[in-house]
């Protein structure tokens, strides 16, 4: 094959990708950040109105808008919450599964599994009846009928955090599980003969060594929660009472899609997408860190 | 110092046990409210006093749960068979050959994968909208011809690890680099292929926020996790309906699963642990 030929070849393999992540990823974002400078509204896409340039003005009504504060706010809270809750169930499971035997740990290991390949909409289904007021196993256990778990801001958002650590730590704990797993076991022996206790050992041999991987699963941990959906409009009924429940995902849904201001939410989409870039920059670093060739 | 040895060894057991007992219970309870009489199911006896087997006839029977089924086999499937087809040959390119541009495909893939589809919802929707697509489950089918960035990626993360010895032994014997791709590279890649077909059909068939968007007011077009949302909101205080429907839905997915974990977990480490 000619030299010209060699080079051409791999393009052609990447043609239908490049093609799309072309008009799939680039011209969205591109039309992403024109909608936004835009007063773009139903009447607009009917074509009845003409669409009028308004620069920052989405922007404006966003940042001036305290809701918009107080969603940016309780998005972050409970992705972070919700990250660091997930690494660190996850993160001991791990540690139980490597020390189990056998059966035990299978049978972990499946159960677990299964409730991450549970659909996130049945699951949130199942919780809401653990959780119902009247007739819900967690009211009737802790004795406290017609409590309602879907009231308050902080009391909803510890239920739907605990619905999506339920499906989310069990991908944290194979993957740390199979990281612990490749650790030498002379090292953790030699750990355990010098008289390393289970936690020393956890935070002196198992985080270091396994620091590339950790980053790695905590930045897609950021990037799940961040973006969480489902749960939180289905279990909150589309963000809770008068909205107190929403985050930046359903927020921009909403105000894109249910009162069809699709300028001012693509502005939300902007700011989501700003945040995103830091993190997947913070993951291309750290890709790199594992010694990954791009 | 054997003693204790034993102690621990039943304390981690029972630990692992009661872990898995947690995720158990509720299946447990689902299913034995889902065969509860309407009128068990107001109360707050767990032990259902008849075995009303009816519930599952009775979910068919007041949904669309059949058309729904078929709706989301179609998408799941048709979507993982158009991304293989695309990222198979995707990943390839990108694992295997040296050209200018490389890189930045590369970074643009990994973008891509960091961008939750749902950021550019509102674009990707007028577009779809603009096309009369909306009202139908194509807008989430037809892009998948064109390559989806965490699959790319996935293969990507296997295929750098086969010695390039192969390959190159391939092609001084002559084999173009299409017959190297299906000769050599499918067969070798086939648990990383199975991985990603399988992560594909499962988010496919999970996905909430694509059919909520794009399936339209119909119940005809929706799919599943649609139809089940629904489903609840209509049939509220009639929790045994509700989980039957649950069951059903939930019930091959954990099937199919169950059969499948070894290629998930590999799929799983090989997103994180390079080898």
């Amino acid at each position: 094959m000619t030299q010209a030929g060699r080079t051409r070849t791999p393009w052609l393999y990447l043609l239908p990708t490049v093609a799309v992540l072309a008009p799939l990823f680039g011209y969205p974002i591109y039309m992403l950040g024109l909608l936004s400078v835009f007063d773009y509204r139903q009447a607009q896409v009917s074509g009845g109105e003409p669409t009028t340039f308004i620069g920052f003005g989405n922007y404006a009504t966003l940042f001036g808008d305290p809701r918009f504060w107080s969603i940016l706010g309780q998005t972050v809270v409970f992705a972070a919450v919700l990250v660091i809750v997930t690494l660190a169930v996850g993160a001991a499971l791990a540690v139980v599964l490597t020390r189990a035997g056998h059966w035990p740990r299978l049978l972990l290991s499946l159960a677990a599994m299964a409730a991450w390949a549970a659909p996130a909409m049945t699951g949130s289904t199942v919780w809401m009846f653990l959780f119902d007021a009247d007739l819900g196993l967690v009211n009737q256990v802790l004795g406290i009928d017609g409590f309602n778990w879907f009231y308050d801001r902080w009391v909803t958002f510890g239920v739907v955090g605990a619905t999506v650590v339920w499906h989310s730590f069990p991908l944290v704990m194979v993957m740390l599980f199979a990281g612990i797993q490749a650790i030498p076991v002379s090292v953790r022996e030699a750990a355990a003969l010098d008289g390393a206790s289970e936690w020393q050992s956890f935070w002196r041999i198992i985080v270091p060594m396994l620091r590339p991987l950790i980053t790695i699963v905590v930045i897609q941990s950021i990037i799940w929660d961040f973006k969480i959906f489902t749960q939180i409009y289905v279990m909150t009924n589309g963000g809770g009472i008068a909205g107190q429940n929403s985050v930046l995902n359903v927020y921009a849904y909403q105000t894109a899609f249910g009162s069809s201001e699709y300028g001012l939410g693509s502005a939300i989409g902007v700011v989501m997408t700003l945040i995103l870039l830091v993190v997947t920059l913070f993951y291309i670093r750290a890709l790199h860190r594992t010694g990954e060739k791009l | 110092m054997t003693r204790r040895r034993g102690l621990m060894w039943i304390a981690q057991h029972a630990l692992a046990i009661a872990l898995a007992l947690m995720f158990l219970g509720p299946v447990v309870l689902v299913a034995l409210t889902a065969l509860m009489t309407d009128e068990q199911a107001l109360t707050s006896r767990l032990w259902p006093e008849q075995w009303n087997w009816a519930n599952f006839g009775d979910v068919f029977a007041r949904s669309e749960l059949l058309t729904w089924t078929v709706n989301t086999f179609v998408y799941a499937s048709l979507a993982t068979l158009f991304m293989l087809v695309s990222s198979v040959p995707a990943a390839y390119a990108l694992a295997r050959f040296r050209f200018r541009g490389r890189k930045l495909a590369f970074l643009v893939v990994i973008s891509a994968m960091m961008l939750p589809p749902q950021v550019v919802a509102v674009p990707i929707y007028l577009v779809w909208a603009r096309l009369d697509l909306t009202d139908s489950l194509w807008p989430l089918i037809l892009p998948m011809l064109f390559g989806d960035a965490f699959s790319i990626f996935l293969l990507r993360q296997f295929l750098i690890t086969i010695p390039r010895d192969y390959t190159d032994a391939a092609r001084v014997d002559g084999c173009s680099d299409v017959r190297i791709l299906f000769t050599v590279i499918l067969p070798m890649a086939r648990p990383a292929i199975a991985a990603v077909a399988l992560f594909s059909f499962f988010y496919c068939w999970n996905d909430y926020y694509g059919p909520l968007l794009y399936a339209g007011v119909d119940q005809e077009g929706w799919t599943l996790s649609l139809g089940l949302a629904t489903f609840k909101a209509f049939h509220s205080v009639q929790w045994n309906l509700t989980m039957a429907a649950t069951l059903l839905v939930t019930a091959p997915v954990i099937i199919v699963f169950l059969f499948a974990q070894r290629v998930f977990i590999e799929g799983v480490t090989l997103t994180g642990v390079k080898g």
